[in-house]
């Protein structure tokens, strides 16, 4: 069956609609938890737009029950895909040890504080803290994501605690 | 009371729900790493109470556009065409269609202005053409300013990370697009309904944020 160019033109309309609509529920807390993993704006940016390129190419993704933990997914894959990448290439060291930076004391429970000091952490610290503490996974889920040891975690999660008190004591 | 307080790891157990009756006798007996606990209970409290969304900037979505708009020519030009269909879910859901409709407006733009060009740049515009109306041309305008502005804001951020001599020929180019910005914008305050004159300054604009896009990409990856 031939379709008309206006025809076309007005689905594809609908197309872009649809998709911005979906754009507009779900991309703030996509950027959310990028930035927090990222702790970088620009790289959060990149990745939630590939985050949302990635349901783009997915056929039927409107009919997957859980929209929300099926996006977390993406966006956590997408993520250290980066970070893998990036190492492959040689632009971040293996083991990427800078210690947070020397910020004014100020009271935990100021959130804008809390996100500069996630944001300066390691970036292998900082991602483990804010998958287990902020997004509730399991160690064993980040190990598997990760593709590390559970113990590997573990460490790391205790030095981003460490290094988030520090900073913020 | 122990001589010894309870490490950070201990404590970093204890929050995680391992029961160590030791720890756990440590804890009754020691005030200090009580106080150690609860701090360390208050700061997760307060990770796990950070608001779980934050506002994309609109760049995001101009550059996501671009992105899925070029996939999709890749699919009507494959083989074997496919209709995307429009989303069961996203058929119900209306949210967030009055925010797009700036970008539609600059899509319609972009798509007349792709029009004329296959027309011919010389060719004269179709009478009663017209290529959007007033209010909706500058409503798309205002976003193709506002995502420049938010872009050139990173990048000037960033800008000292680049060599010189990248920097110089982005300044360049950037300066270029600005002058051909200013040249259009001043023609269409003599012929502002000029259809020709619209689509052109759309895609000044629109090659502008792509310049921007990878000048700040540029600069994530030194």
């Amino acid at each position: 069956m031939s379709v008309k160019p206006t025809e076309k033109r007005a689905r594809s309309q609908d197309v872009e609609e649809a998709f911005r609509t979906f754009y507009d529920a779900n991309a703030p807390r996509v950027y959310a938890l990028c930035l927090r993993l990222t702790g970088d704006a620009v790289k959060a940016g990149e990745a939630t737009q590939d985050v949302f390129v990635r349901v783009w190419r997915t056929d039927h993704y409107e009919e997957r029950g859980r929209v929300r933990g099926w996006l977390n997914r993406i966006a956590v894959n997408t993520v250290l895909d980066r970070a893998r990448a990036a190492r492959r290439r040689g632009w971040v060291p293996l083991e990427h040890v800078a210690e947070p930076s020397a910020h004014t004391p100020a009271p935990a429970e100021d959130r804008l504080t809390l996100e500069r000091v996630i944001a300066d952490l390691p970036d292998g610290a900082r991602r483990v803290l804010v998958l287990h503490d902020v997004q509730g996974y399991r160690i064993r889920e980040i190990a598997d994501l990760e593709g590390v040891a559970e113990g590997t975690v573990k460490s790391q999660l205790h030095r981003a605690r460490h290094l988030l008190q520090e900073a913020l004591s | 009371m122990s001589a010894h307080h309870l490490t950070p790891q201990q404590i970093y157990d204890r929050v995680d729900g391992w029961q160590d009756p030791e720890t756990e006798r440590h804890l009754a007996e020691c005030v200090p790493c009580r106080r150690r606990l609860e701090e360390v209970e208050r700061l997760l409290e307060s990770m796990a109470a950070l608001p779980e969304e934050v506002d994309p900037p609109e760049w995001i979505w101009i550059g996501l556009l671009d992105r899925v708009r070029a996939e999709a020519a890749k699919e009507a030009s494959a083989p074997h065409k496919t209709v995307r269909r429009i989303p069961r879910l996203l058929r119900i859901s209306r949210r967030g269609l009055y925010r797009a409709a700036a970008v539609l407006v600059l899509a319609a733009a972009v798509g007349v202005g792709l029009r004329l060009r296959r027309e011919g740049s010389h060719a004269p515009a179709p009478a009663g053409m017209a290529l959007a109306d007033d209010a909706s041309f500058r409503a798309s305008l205002e976003v193709y300013e506002r995502a420049t502005a938010a872009l050139a804001r990173t990048f000037d951020e960033r800008a000292s990370e680049l060599p010189p001599g990248t920097r110089e020929a982005l300044a360049q180019s950037l300066g270029d697009l600005d002058r051909a910005i200013a040249g259009v914008r001043k023609a269409l305050t003599e012929q502002p309904d000029h259809p020709r004159l619209q689509a052109r300054l759309s895609r000044t604009y629109q090659w502008k944020v792509k310049v921007l896009e990878r000048a700040v990409r540029m600069t994530t990856e030194m």
